[in-house]
């Protein structure tokens, strides 16, 4: 592009009124039916807010049930029910729901210098589509509703097996009637939910990208956004199809999932012949597995991302962990049959299904070993987010290596269905993961709300519920290690019966009270810090990416018109001659050099071996960065005052 | 606040190493079967290994953070390429040798040929017990049918009284068998789906309705030579599962029935 | 809860800013590009692009949910037993070429968009064609209904019925999309410049015509 286009081009700026979209007036306009993705991704947390609590105290209630069985507290029904209820509400309102619906819409497009998500009307559908599922699924626990014998929900656990799923009469009461099918159909709302919603991550993210964000410069959250928005793409639809034939089954009489001459409720069942229940299994975990990824993802990435911040230092390994989030995604769709290895499928499948899982653990380590780069010979803030960032590794290093047991056919005769799968996969989703949301929710709230949180209240919190979750999930691989089934609600065999095994039982139980406990804190902290918190400045915790650049909470199209241009990479903290130990993504081309010289339009290099890393702009069109935000008034002349730590 | 994570991850250590190391019982239960000594094996490698990476792991945390509070600015470090590609080549080549090591033991239970001479033994589950449907002397097990089944008069089964083949059949709620004698038991289910879990013999299969999933074992005994047969356990809840214990141990106490609770 | 609508401070860290329009965003996989032209066009030509990348990636989770019932009917009827095949009806050859033609007059009318009567004749006629293929579709299920061919009366003819009918739901949607460009067209809103609409449409209808052709292929051949 010649000069003079250009100097046509800023004289037309100049001359036409910047367009914004027009702040919506009004509650319901700015706050309900909101098409700002800032909106949306609040009440994508609020909802899993709500949900993850409603989660804990079902969670709670059967973990009592398990330490004191005696009391009586749950029938053996009344418990699957409540399992599974707690595991479709953790797995989908809030693991797939928070770090993506809510974190991702919120900051994905601040942090790409976008003014909103591409469709801002689809996301708004996406958000009330989760919404309706959340709702439909609720009420799984009132349509049984029966005066003698009321079971709280369906008894098929949060992955649905068939024949339970289907034939009514298998499960007790009316559990296998309304709430198995409210289960079946919250579950296919969901799944159109997700479908838009990646759609809209994916584009935004290739699409709406500002002047000078190449893929390379994309903060890792943005990365792990992105992906996970493609593993959804692609595995959100399988299980769509997987329970309209669930539903066909269980109403209309067809047999996909259901085998001939059952034998349930004491007469034959005639209805279904010669169906597959291994089929069911096979979809359910085809997106099983990449569904762990998606509720993992976010949390690396942001993982990351807290880590450089608080760490102040680059990233280690940028590209390395780019290419392990791939590795991960693409992998994710080639090990679902390890959830199958003693389901009676081809034991030749399950040989090949292992080997690829346990490749699938490296990206796995390549991870945590760039995290351990990371904080190698770094100055640590322990502002909250890093907390969590920290624990997160813990947690995610500990629950990562029961994966590499039952990653092993071999080993996984015996763990197969016991605690230790249980304690494996609480640990690494329903810890970690949570801690990842944990961490976006301190780390972003003063952008999100214009207030810090109470950072004494959320040091108690992540202390607290660390040590609660590891009180609870390690004695989980104990028992496990011990040959304790899981879906039992209680000691139903004298060999469970041994002092020890109770004991373990109490203490879990009681790490969940404390956890539960501690979590309280937490909603205090959140609620008291969002009227009263102390005013949050624009960048708090002295970050680099976009988010930080702009006031706390950001305006109605977040740039307020102008829209930034990057001239540097996420991770450039502790840059030697920098003139603070951090360099925004939006600082001049030039702050390096700033104190000696005068021509700030003349691009240099951040610093030799970031710009042989990252691709840099050409010349011509920094410098164009330059004129612009010359024009714009915006001031490209760096200066020392920025800092504004708390 | 350095002190306290380093205390933290320590404590992580002390807690998910202790237990295991202080109470072996914990590691695993003892086994009775001569593929279960394999994969007890395979578990005990898998344990040294990821035992050593989580405390490897979590020392390096804690060494990172407490130096941190050594320093007074952060060394600007973006990455080291070869330092990744040996990390992933060594735990690449890690995972799947570990992963091979434990083939040959699946082989013997799913992919060889199952023994010759061996005693064959229907597992048959159903809400919520689990029935042993033994051959007799004949070594023939009868046909069996859903339309036949009827709980009542016993034949949980759904066995033909007019085939011959099942007249001299055993049905049992518990499995009774001999030991240093190649079994196999195929596994199948009459409902739904169920979980055969038997810790001892280092056996779990789901059991699934329409398919018949054969598993061959042999126990050993160590010290107790002297038995002929043993027990595995009985039907006592929702599900057949059981564990060796020696006080289990009785000549040949086949149906020792205790109080099932009718099916809910 | 705090307002989020707030006038803009000055920002606290310098910033380069671009004004609107300037901005060329990253395009595709080529990174952040940098813009040109007039601001409108240049608005136009965002959303052109968005709407594009958005439709050819909608194509993904499409095809996963047609590949997942693909899937299922080659193991379902691979377990044999109660497998009985099924022959497709004569009718269907006709409607695949009923919406083969409905695809090559949508093309005929993309490269008309400049002649505004040719162009809506030839978008009347895709859509037309369209609903030629459902109703074609409407009369083939009917027909096998009363051969007694019903979902549920055997897996076979259960994994015909979910296949053609989730396909004619899609191509409804498909449907839907052609007569609301044809309505564009007639009301003179589709132009060279302005051919979102029609471009969007078109990528999804050749793609459940190209679908319909492996579904096709797959429940006449592999039975
Ligand atoms: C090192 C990588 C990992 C490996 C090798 C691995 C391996 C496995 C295997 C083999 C199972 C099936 C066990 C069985 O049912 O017998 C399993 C279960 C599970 N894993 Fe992992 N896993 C890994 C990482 C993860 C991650 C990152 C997550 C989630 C964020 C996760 C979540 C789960 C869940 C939810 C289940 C249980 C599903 C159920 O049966 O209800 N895993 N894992
Ligand atoms: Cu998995």
């Amino acid at each position: 592009m010649s000069d003079s286009a250009h100097a046509a081009e800023a004289h037309t700026e100049t001359a036409h009124a910047v367009h914004r979209h027009p702040a919506p007036t009004g509650f319901i306009a700015k706050y309900v039916f909101s098409v700002d993705h800032k909106v949306i991704g609040k009440q994508y947390w609020f909802l899993a807010l709500f949900a993850s609590f409603m989660g804990m105290a079902l969670s709670l209630w059967f973990r009592w049930h398990l330490a004191y069985p005696e009391q009586g507290l749950l029938t053996p029904e009344g418990y699957l029910a409540i399992l599974t209820m707690h595991g479709t509400i953790m797995v989908f309102m809030v693991l797939t729901t928070a770090p993506q619906g809510g974190f991702g819409n919120y900051a994905l497009p601040i942090q790409i210098g976008a003014e909103d998500m591409a469709f801002p009307r689809l996301n708004m559908l996406s958000f009330w589509l989760t919404l309706l599922s959340l709702i439909i699924l609720l009420a799984a626990f009132f349509v049984g509703y029966d005066a003698k014998n009321w079971v709280p929900g369906p008894g098929s656990g949060w992955t649905g097996y068939a024949p339970l799923s289907v034939v009514e009469k298998a499960q007790a009461g009316k559990s296998g009637a309304w709430p198995q099918t409210m289960w079946v159909l919250s579950i296919a709302v969901f799944c159109l939910a997700s479908l838009i919603a990646s759609i809209n991550f994916i584009v935004t993210t290739l699409d709406l990208r500002c002047k000078g964000m190449t893929l390379m410069r994309m903060p890792l959250t943005v990365w792990a956004w992105f992906v996970t928005a493609i593993i959804s793409l692609l595995a959100f639809g399988v299980l769509l199809a997987g329970g309209l034939l669930l539903l066909l089954d269980r109403h209309l009489g067809t047999s996909f999932f259901v085998p001939g001459n059952l034998f349930i409720d004491n007469r034959v069942v005639t209805e279904h012949t010669g169906g597959s229940p291994l089929l069911w299994q096979h979809l359910f975990w085809f997106f099983g597995h990449p569904e762990v990824y998606i509720a993992i993802l976010p949390g690396m990435g942001l993982a990351s991302h807290l880590l450089a911040n608080f760490a102040r230092k680059p990233i280690f390994g940028y590209a390395a962990m780019v290419y392990a989030i791939f590795a991960i995604a693409l992998l994710g769709f080639f090990v679902w049959g390890h959830h199958m290895f003693q389901s009676g499928m081809h034991p030749m499948t399950a040989v090949v299904f292992s080997v690829l899982t346990m490749i699938i653990g490296v990206p796995s380590a390549i991870k945590t070993f760039n995290w351990l780069g990371t904080l190698w010979n770094s100055k640590i803030r322990f502002d909250s987010p890093m907390l969590y960032a920290l624990g997160f590794v813990s947690l995610f290093v500990t629950g990562g290596l029961g994966g590499i047991f039952l990653g092993q056919n071999a080993a996984d005769v015996y763990f197969h269905d016991t605690y230790f799968v249980v304690g494996h996969f609480h640990m690494i989703m329903g810890v970690a993961a949570i801690f990842g949301i944990f961490a976006g929710s301190v780390y972003w709230f003063p952008k999100m709300f214009g207030r810090m949180m109470n950072e004494r209240m959320s040091q108690i919190h992540f202390f607290a519920t660390f040590i609660g979750v590891y009180l609870i999930f390690v004695p989980m691989h104990f028992v496990g290690l011990d040959g304790h089934p899981r879906r039992y609600a209680g000691f139903e065999f004298a060999f469970l019966k041994t002092p020890e095994m109770i004991a373990w039982h109490k203490v879990m139980t009681h790490g969940a009270i404390m956890t539960a406990v501690a979590q309280l804190v937490l909603l205090v902290n959140i609620f008291y810090s969002l009227f009263n918190g102390p005013k949050a400045p624009a960048n708090p915790w002295e970050a680099t990416s976009l988010e930080w650049g702009i006031p706390s909470p950001p305006p109605h199209d977040n740039f307020a018109g102008v829209i930034p241009v990057v001239n540097h990479g996420p991770y450039e903290y502790s840059v030697p001659g920098a003139p603070r130990d951090f360099i925004m993504q939006t600082d001049a081309p030039d702050i390096l050099r700033h104190s000696s010289s005068q021509t700030a339009h003349i691009p240099v290099p951040t610093n030799t071996s970031a710009s042989e890393k990252f691709p840099t702009l050409p010349p011509e069109s920094s410098s164009d960065a330059g004129g612009s935000s010359g024009a714009a008034g915006g001031g490209s002349a760096p200066s020392d005052s920025g800092s504004t730590h708390a | 606040m350095a002190l306290l994570f380093v205390l933290l991850f320590a404590a992580v250590i002390l807690w998910s190493v202790v237990p295991i190391i202080l109470d072996p019982n914990t590691i695993l239960p003892e086994t009775i079967s001569v593929h279960g000594h394999l994969i007890d094996k395979q578990v005990v490698d898998t344990l040294w290994i990821t035992g050593v990476i989580l405390i490897v792991a979590h020392l390096g945390l804690m060494y990172t953070i407490w130096k941190s509070t050594k320093r007074d600015k952060a060394e600007y470090l973006e990455g080291n390429n070869r330092l990744e590609i040996t990390w992933t080549v060594l735990t690449g080549i890690l995972f799947v040798a570990l992963n091979l090591l434990g083939q040959p033991v699946w082989a013997k239970m799913h992919l060889e040929a199952k023994p010759k001479d061996a005693i064959h033994i229907d597992v048959i589950a159903k809400q919520f017990s689990w029935m042993f449907h033994y051959p007799g002397p004949d070594g023939k097990r009868g046909a069996r049918a859903a339309n036949r089944i009827n709980d009542a008069t016993g034949n949980s089964l759904g066995l033909d009284e007019a085939d011959e083949e099942s007249w001299d059949d055993v049905v049992s709620t518990s499995l009774v068998v001999p030991v240093d004698t190649d079994i196999v038991v195929h596994i199948t289910s009459r409902d739904v789906l169920h979980a055969l879990a038997c810790p001892a013999l280092r056996i779990k299969q789901d059991a699934v309705p329409g398919l018949s999933v054969p598993i061959p074992f042999r126990v050993v005994l160590n010290q107790q030579d002297w038995q002929k047969f043993i027990s595995l356990g009985g039907s006592e809840a929702t599900e057949w599962l059981m564990k060796y214990d020696a006080e289990h141990f009785q000549k040949k106490d086949a149906t020792k029935e205790e109080s099932a609770p009718a099916a809910k | 809860m705090p307002d989020a609508a707030q006038t803009l401070d000055a920002p606290a860290i310098p910033l380069t800013y671009a004004r609107k329009g300037g901005e060329g965003g990253g395009r595709g996989f080529g990174g952040g590009g940098d813009g040109d032209g007039d601001a409108g066009d240049e608005r136009r030509r965002r959303n052109h692009r968005a709407a594009m990348t958005a439709i050819w990636f909608t194509l993904a989770p499409v095809s996963m949910f047609f590949m997942a019932f693909a899937s299922a009917y080659v193991v379902r009827e691979s377990l044999g037993g109660d497998w009985q095949p099924l022959v497709l009806p004569p009718l269907m050859w006709v409607n695949t070429a009923i919406l083969l033609g409905s695809s090559a007059a949508l093309e005929l009318a993309r490269r008309r968009l400049d002649d505004a009567q040719g162009l809506q004749r030839w978008l009347f006629a895709a859509t037309l064609l369209g609903v030629g293929f459902l109703a074609g579709q409407t009369v083939a299920w009917m027909g096998l209904a009363a051969r007694g061919v019903y979902l549920a009366s055997n897996p076979s003819h259960s994994f015909f019925y979910v296949i053609t009918v989730a396909h004619a739901l899609h191509l409804l949607i498909g449907v839907v999309a052609l007569g609301y460009v044809t309505w564009l067209g007639a009301r003179g809103r589709v132009s060279p410049a302005r051919r979102t609409a029609v471009d969007v449409t078109a990528v999804y209808w050749h793609f459940m015509d190209g679908l319909w052709i492996f579904l096709f292929l797959l429940l006449s051949v592999w039975r």
